[in-house]
């Protein structure tokens, strides 16, 4: 690093741009194979859901007890995920961290795909998608359903602003630089996106202002999109759900998810773009911390979500701790706390731990736990009825989602991750302003 | 040794205690009021009017009377008073102050509201259940007793006058010849119709024109329409009809969904809410327009 320092700021900023540019510019077939599985797997998704529509949800799993399904907690699971976007930019953020520079934009292309791809998976999970303008034009304001839309709807537009505006500046660059070395389209598309940007004073000013401004407006509603998420179940009488802290429970939760998701983009993307000099294993080091404080608080959390009810043992909750501790789903239960929690906790623990390749597996380990701890969360409490389940067919009293199911919701994962895909090659994934800035390079004037 | 004594002392107050002055049990009726005997005649006359008065004041928690050896409903939930376990138990005294006195522990509801003359009636219709009972008054009527009719009921035909809710019920009979008859002295039962069963106004005997009469209460609350089903059926019999007839007070069924709730159609959702959700997406929404706005100035400041 230093050997930069040492040469003029012209020379060190070229180093950048051509360091960060180059993913942009190059063609990968590690990449393109990516992609095309992804896009394998959403044909085959895309088939599953011609069937589910012709036939209805009929096809899925689902019964009259069980009417949430993996789809409603891949639903869940898309919202976590996408919380991060808010806890790296604005909550580290604000606090003046300034290791996020290369890892925030990471996290936002995150949030964005998986949002999106939260409000598709309740088009997924309903019987008659036909009617899912009702929704709006027969609202109720009671409903946190309806609170749910407005909330999902308002980060997917917050979300795109702060990937969109940080942006500006390298949109501004690649218009100046990539002309002639990339598609003519995508060059148009920089032009565009660049919104005439030239970097004066003033430009910058208003950039810096409007991110502020953004920045703490984001953690409020981030912060309601996951509890009112939580409410969807929390505000029903139900052993499992019938709980006061699940909306802390579920953003703590949504805080491990998307440490975890970013630990295992950072690494993909640092290998794959050769970007070791910018995503360094300082940088992993931050977010391994990063990812043991959050755990921590979860398993705070968790402590008081299953001790409270475990020692009164209360009729309807003590079958629900029983099924997740010792019966049907304790196995799903066990292997869940210990991987998606524990272990990533006490690893995370030690510096050697705290490296991109095991960051990455851990990282890995965090996203498939909190998958399946959403299908803890929502399934198990559903099979237990207040009423008695009678005069139904025996396989109403449980739930093993069906092959078009998984299909349909292995589609949308992917969808999400051809999108975070997309965009990181599409735009630089690692801010070259920012860095340049940070390195005392004064861009301004190469505009 | 001595710490043993204390103990024992202790176990012993506190076992005296929970068993013999217990709130529970006691229902605070002096030695005196336990020895007073029956005050009023133990004739058939007394027998019904307890009847009919123990239908309408106590049966809803006491249920039908029967004779068992011991109390087989729960105690000490309404215990069923045939039960000869309790006849036996009290005294005639016993029975009219718990009548009168109730045990509020228990929530067996104090009758001073009634006479002493229905409670004592109250006292000859439980006695009815008693076999062995040595009555200390006349078991005789000064009155002959009333002969009993013979023949069969054909039928019964009800008349509402609605303006001061008496109801007349008048019985087809036939005698023995089987010529129609005049049914004198045959029982009639009048009840109002409610959501969960008949509620039993009154029992009722018929007169020399086989009509029994009776007052319906003013105040009955009638249906959401200002109905109520009157019901005559003649005692011992499967002879029974009914009448619907605009009497009694109307209820004002409240809807709670009409009222702004949480858990109501949209059109009631509470102000505050409504209120709530408006001004914070309006706020945050502006928010977003503003930075779109924003956006918009970068664009002005362009190289043109
Ligand atoms: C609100 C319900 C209720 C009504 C109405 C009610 N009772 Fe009771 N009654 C009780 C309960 C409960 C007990 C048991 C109290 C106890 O054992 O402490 C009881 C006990 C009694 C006893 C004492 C039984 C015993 O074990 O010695 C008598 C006698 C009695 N009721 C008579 C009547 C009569 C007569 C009426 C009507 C005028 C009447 N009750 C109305 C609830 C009721």
């Amino acid at each position: 690093m230093s050997e930069i320092k040492n040469q003029d700021e012209k020379a060190v900023f070229e180093k950048i741009k051509e360091d960060l540019l180059r993913p942009v510019k190059t063609n990968y077939w590690g990449y393109n194979a990516l992609i095309v599985s992804l896009l394998t797997l959403i044909a085959a998704a895309l088939y599953a859901y011609y069937f589910q529509l012709r036939d209805g949800l009929g096809v899925t799993a689902m019964t009259d007890y069980v009417s949430w399904g993996i789809y409603i907690a891949s639903f869940v699971f898309f919202v976590a995920v996408a919380l991060v976007g808010m806890l790296i930019s604005a909550v580290v953020g604000l606090v003046g961290q300034k290791w996020i520079t290369p890892v925030g934009r990471i996290a936002e292309m995150i949030a964005l795909a998986f949002v999106m791809m939260a409000g598709i998976i309740i088009v997924v999970d309903m019987g008659r998608p036909d009617r899912l303008l009702n929704v709006f034009l027969h609202f109720r304001f009671q409903s946190p359903i309806f609170w749910d839309v407005t909330v999902v709807t308002t980060y997917v537009a917050i979300s795109t602003l702060l990937l969109l505006l940080p942006m500006l500046p390298d949109l501004g660059i690649m218009r100046n630089h990539l002309k002639g070395e990339v598609p003519q389209w995508k060059w148009m598309l920089y032009n565009i996106l660049s919104l005439g940007w030239v970097g004066t004073p003033k430009q910058y000013q208003i950039l810096h202002r409007t991110l502020r401004v953004l920045l703490i407006l984001i953690i409020p509603v981030a912060m309601s999109i996951h509890t009112v998420t939580s409410w969807l179940s929390a505000l029903t009488l139900r052993a499992g759900w019938d709980s006061t802290i699940f909306g802390p429970y579920y953003v703590s939760g949504a805080f491990v998810a998307g440490s975890g998701a970013v630990l295992v983009a950072m690494y993909f993307i640092r290998r794959g773009y050769g970007l070791q000099n910018y995503i360094t294993d300082y940088h992993f080091d931050k977010m391994g911390k990063l990812m043991v404080l959050v755990s921590l608080v979860y398993l705070y959390f968790n402590l008081n979500e299953f001790l409270v009810p475990g020692y009164k043992m209360k009729t309807h909750d003590a079958i629900h701790l029983h099924t997740l501790f010792s019966g049907e789903y304790s196995l799903m239960f066990w292997l869940t706390q210990t991987f998606g929690l524990i272990l990533p906790i006490v690893l995370g623990l030690f510096k050697k731990m705290r490296k991109p390749f095991p960051l990455m597996l851990i990282g890995a380990s965090l996203v498939i736990g909190a998958w399946y701890k959403r299908v803890i969360i929502i399934v198990p409490t559903l099979i237990h009825a207040h009423l008695p389940i009678q005069n139904v067919p025996k396989d109403f009293t449980e739930y093993n989602p069906t092959g078009m199911e998984i299909t349909i919701t292995i589609g949308v994962i992917a969808t999400a991750v051809l999108i975070v895909a997309i965009l990181a090659k599409l735009f630089p994934v690692v801010p070259i302003w920012e860095t340049a800035h940070e390195k005392g390079v004064d861009i301004e004037k190469d505009l | 040794m001595n710490t043993i004594l204390k103990f024992a002392v202790i176990a012993v107050f506190i076992f005296w205690n929970t068993n013999v002055s217990n709130a529970q049990t006691d229902w605070g009726i002096s030695e005196e009021q336990k020895s007073e005997t029956l005050k009023i005649p133990f004739d058939q006359a007394n027998q019904e009017a307890g009847e009919a008065i123990f239908n309408t004041q106590c049966k809803m928690c006491h249920n039908e009377m029967s004779v068992v050896p011991v109390n087989t409903r729960l105690l000490p939930l309404s215990p069923n008073l045939g039960s000869q376990e309790i006849q036996k138990k009290n005294s005639d005294g016993e029975l009219f102050y718990k009548i009168t006195l109730g045990h509020a522990a228990t929530g067996m509801p104090p009758f001073d509201r009634l006479s002493e003359d229905d409670r004592w009636k109250l006292v000859t219709y439980i006695r009815t259940f008693y076999p062995d009972y040595q009555p200390s008054t006349s078991t005789v009527a000064a009155s002959p007793a009333t002969e009993k009719f013979v023949g069969t009921i054909k039928g019964i035909t009800l008349d509402f006058d609605t303006t001061n809710g008496t109801i007349k019920a008048k019985l087809q009979a036939l005698d023995e010849m089987g010529n129609p008859a005049n049914a004198k002295n045959v029982k009639v039962s009048f009840y109002v119709k409610r959501a969960f069963g008949d509620f039993l106004i009154n029992t009722k005997k018929t007169d020399g024109q086989s009509i029994a009469l009776e007052q319906y209460p003013l105040d009955l609350p009638a249906d959401t329409n200002g109905y109520i089903t009157v019901i005559a059926t003649v005692d011992g019999t499967s002879i029974t009809t009914s009448k619907e007839v605009k009497f009694g007070e109307k209820i004002h069924y409240k809807n709670p969904l009409d009222e702004p709730s949480l858990w109501g159609p949209r059109d009631n959702a509470p102000l505050w809410l409504k209120l709530t959700y408006i001004l914070v997406v309006l706020g945050v929404w502006i928010t977003i327009g503003w930075a779109a706005f924003q956006i918009f100035r970068i664009y002005n400041l362009r190289e043109r």
